[in-house]
């Protein structure tokens, strides 16, 4: 393990440097993280900070058990009326014609790149479409929503467990938003639960996404989303609605910009 | 590495090795340090008012800012400062065509006209952008990494990634936000941004054009977060100038979504976001 070595191959990405990096900060007490005695599973916070790119080629959210979703009799109805309206013409989808925000969970379905930001109390996630952003703090308590108001992005606070960042998400702008662009609904008991850790030593990124909304699913459900990173490319922070986007072909050739 | 054995390792070595791991960052060697002192610059702030620049006018010259945005701070109570002091920039420094466009906003924001401006259209802010000290009492949030330096803006819900210890690209382009690298001399964080568009503003009703080159120095001062910025654009201004803003910590800033106000004079637009060609130009 040395990782002067590997200057002259800046692309080298794997355990071994992540558990390197993990001793070195032990060590100096870096600002940047702080982690335990390096372990199998234990949070790396440094792993996440990057580009990644969706590896799905869908934008809806399904259940990873491979079960319908579970829908309540007015849930259905309600997606049912989304789905057509948004075909028809009757329902615009706001994200798309008035450049509001995705919201969450839909950001984390966006074909465009998103970057994660590692700060010593934070977990920033930026998302090149409609330049969204979420602080997520690393905290234990949810804002007082007295003061903290809905939002598109939804208030996430962080834990870590294990190697596993669990993110939990509550007081949604839930009438402006859907969970996806297929048009599923949310109500303001919208609650998400996401479970997020690095795959293959960091090369890919797993959100499992758990949705609990009991005005719309007869219970909780889990999404999968898998994300690669990609060091070849840069986030671009200027998204105009109207303006030309990146062309997504070249993104998924692995081709840069 | 040689030094893992031993107790000090320097700092420079593991920020290096981070960049490695999270960033594969090709320039590894070129990360700086960020030493505690440094570290306070990660947070969120606010602008306070401090001095003006030279050349600025009058104080209490011209109406509040508010950027005619219904609700926008500023506008209710008329609390805000004009919109010489909010820039703190020297207006009279500009060239015969950016006096011209500044003087017909000037005029038609003294006229209670509604402005097309990109700010108020809810398109990103330009450098010093949103939050500067005396204007709206918007917030931003400041992130150190290793490799990149992220800005963070309530107003227009923006962000600017400063690259550190990286060159411009040979052909910047021309972007909303143009292209920002960073290093660190010392405790003082230095920002160089170049490539902006030739359609933003500097600040409401202040010109720019493509030429603008800005540096940024931030460092802590006390409490409180400087940030000197050299502004040196040869198509709009007749000499370069600098202003120093001064920020104070601040609780973290909501999610302020322009776009759910985005009309003109109170007519939601139909596309919802207008197109660059449907801006005045700031240059000829």
């Amino acid at each position: 393990m040395n990782p002067i070595s590997s200057l002259s191959k800046p692309q080298v990405r794997g355990r071994s440097l992540t558990l390197c990096v993990a001793i070195l900060l032990t060590t100096a007490g870096s600002a940047f993280a702080q982690t335990s005695p390096v372990k199998p599973g234990v949070a790396d916070p440094a792993a996440f900070s990057g580009v990644w790119v969706t590896t799905s080629q869908s934008m809806a959210l399904v259940p990873a058990d491979g079960k319908p979703l579970p829908f309540t009799t007015s849930g259905k109805a309600l997606y049912q009326g989304n789905v057509s309206g948004l075909k028809n013409g009757k329902i615009t989808d706001d994200a798309v014609h008035l450049c509001l925000p995705e919201g969450m969970p839909r950001a984390m379905t966006s074909p465009y790149p998103m970057q994660i930001i590692s700060t010593p109390d934070q977990f920033t996630f930026f998302h090149e479409s409609n330049r969204a952003f979420r602080m997520v703090r690393l905290a234990d308590k949810h804002a007082d929503t007295d003061v903290w108001d809905p939002s598109y992005m939804g208030e996430g606070i962080a834990k870590w467990q294990g190697d596993t960042l669990v993110i939990d998400s509550t007081n949604f702008k839930s009438d402006r938003i859907y969970l996806d662009a297929t048009g599923l609904p949310a109500s303001d008991q919208l609650h998400l639960v996401e479970r997020i850790r690095t795959l293959d030593g960091g090369a890919r990124l797993e959100d499992r996404i758990t949705i609990e909304d009991p005005a719309v699913f007869s219970r909780a459900w889990t999404a999968v989303r898998v994300f690669e990173r990609r060091n070849d490319i840069q986030v671009k922070t200027d998204w105009v609605c109207g303006e030309k986007h990146r062309d997504l072909t070249a993104l998924k050739t692995g081709a840069s910009k | 590495m040689i030094a893992l054995g031993k107790t000090s390792i320097s700092t420079k070595a593991i920020l290096i090795s981070i960049a490695i791991a999270t960033g594969g960052l090709s320039t590894a060697a070129t990360a700086e340090p960020v030493s505690k002192s440094q570290l306070a610059l990660n947070g969120y702030w606010r602008g306070v008012v401090t001095q003006r620049g030279p050349g600025a006018g009058p104080p209490g010259a011209g109406p509040p800012q508010g950027g005619g945005r219904p609700g926008g701070p500023g506008v209710p109570d008329g609390r805000g400062p004009p919109v010489d002091t909010f820039s703190g920039i020297a207006a009279p420094l500009l060239k015969p065509e950016g006096a011209a466009f500044r003087n017909k906003y000037r005029a038609a924001e003294a006229a209670g006209e509604q402005q097309r401006t990109p700010n108020n259209l809810c398109l990103p802010s330009a450098v010093p952008g949103t939050g500067v000290p005396g204007g709206p009492a918007y917030g931003i949030e400041i992130l150190l990494e290793a490799n990149q330096v992220t800005f963070l803006y309530e107003e227009n819900r923006t962000a600017r990634f400063v690259y550190m210890g990286k060159d411009h690209p040979a052909d910047p382009g021309k972007t909303w936000l143009g292209h920002s690298v960073g290093h660190w001399e010392g405790e003082t964080l230095v920002i160089d941004t170049l490539g902006f568009n030739d359609v933003n503003l500097l600040t409401e009703g202040m010109p720019m054009s493509h030429q603008m080159h800005v540096v940024q120095r931030l460092r802590m001062v006390g409490d409180h977060l400087e940030d000197k910025a050299t502004f040196d654009d040869p198509g709009m201004f007749t000499a370069p100038f600098t202003v120093t803003y001064l920020f104070e910590r601040s609780a973290p800033f909501q999610e302020y979504i322009c776009a759910e106000n985005n009309n003109e004079g109170g007519v939601p637009t139909a596309s919802g976001q207008p197109t660059p060609s449907e801006l005045p130009r700031t240059t000829k």
